[in-house]
């Protein structure tokens, strides 16, 4: 049998009808992270399957004595959350995407979530962040108009959400990627806070954005490596293309 | 004779042009070697208590911008800035320690209560007519350009 670059490994019960899929990877403020940390904590959400990868950095998170890997997958009930502590290298994107979409697929996830920053010059300016949406398919357009959120109409979206959208484009799978407004270059829990206002009323869970106002500033001090590795890697990716004019007219 | 001395002068001219221009590469090689050696160093010192922050430095037409995240300063007072026309340092305190333990190998404890960071600006700047902001946690301090460019008409 052919050897994936990338895998998924499930280590607990993920037998879940129609899952909700929750996606936080390292971009942008760091938003998706935070907001998914943030859930696996407050929700008490279990540890069912890491990702694994040649591609990856090669490196283990020793919490309590306890070896975990980087990049993990967590559940409770419906809900089944992605949640990286590695910035996935641009080697290794279109695999990654790949393997999260056809896993989708294979559980027949009834909406994929991935949760992101979009970069604004003048954040520290700004109390309230504003999140838009990237729905793929009417079903989820739907929800968008539904709640309201607003849809990042024109622009360019580089990373491994860029490929999560196109794999979910490829086989018509629900998608809602929401990219909150954020610092470009600093973990900002403030925009994780905003998303999980909006992806709370999305899923139907609660998630208490307060421990997530309160904990801020360890959150950021905390995150500040991590920020700093994901600065190279989206360097490396050309996330700097996010700022371009879109060249399509009509 | 005369001749012959100036022809030999701008040879040795010449010859200094050379070994000038290969003393410059040779700094900049060294300095991009620093560079990659000081990223791989950590980015804290527990013994004087110190970290290094998280900072963005951007050049605009008119000015050098920094700005650094500051989790846990409280207060404009417990900033302090330096600048020279090549280079900015600054500290700030923290309103409280942050502490990690059972850290590493040793099972070391580290304690912080300050950043420290020093910059080399890409561009000289004019330190006299520099401002600094703090607000929600970010420190942004607009240091203008010594030299400034000159609007050429187009005819």
């Amino acid at each position: 049998m052919e050897r994936k670059l990338v895998s998924i490994v499930e280590t607990g019960e993920v037998e879940v009808k129609h899952p909700k899929i929750i996606i936080g990877l390292p971009d942008v403020g760091l938003v998706g992270v935070i907001l998914a940390n943030h859930m696996v904590q407050t929700m008490d959400m279990k540890e069912v399957g890491h990702m694994e990868s040649d591609l990856f950095p090669p490196l283990m998170i020793l919490h309590r004595g306890k070896p975990h890997h980087p990049f993990r997958l967590y559940r409770k009930d419906d809900l089944i959350l992605f949640v990286s502590e590695i910035a996935v290298p641009p080697i290794a994107i279109y695999d990654t995407a790949r393997e999260i979409c056809e896993w989708a697929r294979n559980k027949s996830a009834s909406l994929i979530l991935p949760i992101g920053g979009t970069p604004i010059p003048n954040r520290m300016m700004i109390d309230k962040p504003k999140v838009f949406a990237i729905p793929v398919g009417d079903e989820v357009r739907k929800i968008v108009e539904k709640f309201g959120i607003d849809v990042f109409e024109e622009g360019m979206i580089v990373g491994p959400y860029a490929r999560i959208i196109a794999e979910c484009e490829k086989y018509s799978l629900p998608c809602l990627t929401l990219l909150s407004q954020s610092y470009p270059n600093y973990p900002d829990p403030g925009a994780a806070a905003a998303t999980a206002e909006v992806l709370s009323k999305v899923i139907n869970v609660e998630i208490d954005v307060v421990p997530l106002e309160e904990q801020a500033e360890e959150i950021r001090l905390r995150m500040k490596d991590l920020m700093k590795r994901t600065m190279l890697e989206m360097e490396r990716m050309g996330k700097s293309q996010e700022y371009e004019l879109p060249a399509m007219y009509s | 004779m005369y001749e012959r001395r100036r022809r030999r002068e701008s040879f040795f001219d010449r010859i200094l042009n050379y070994f000038a221009e290969i003393g410059e590469e040779i700094d900049e090689l060294v300095e991009s070697m620093f560079e990659a050696v000081s990223f791989s160093r950590p980015d804290w010192d527990a013994d004087a208590c110190c970290l290094e922050p998280l900072v963005h430095v951007e050049s605009t037409p008119e000015s050098v911008v920094v700005t650094a995240d500051l989790p846990y300063v409280e207060n404009k007072n417990d900033i302090k800035i330096n600048a020279t026309e090549d280079t900015l340092e600054f500290t700030a305190d923290m309103k409280r320690e942050v502490r990690f333990e059972r850290w590493g190998t040793v099972q070391r404890e580290a304690a912080f209560r300050r950043y420290r960071k020093l910059i080399k600006l890409p561009e000289k700047v004019v330190p006299q007519e520099a401002k600094a902001t703090f607000k929600n946690g970010i420190l942004q301090i607009i240091l203008p350009k010594k030299f400034k460019a000159t609007p050429i008409e187009v005819e």
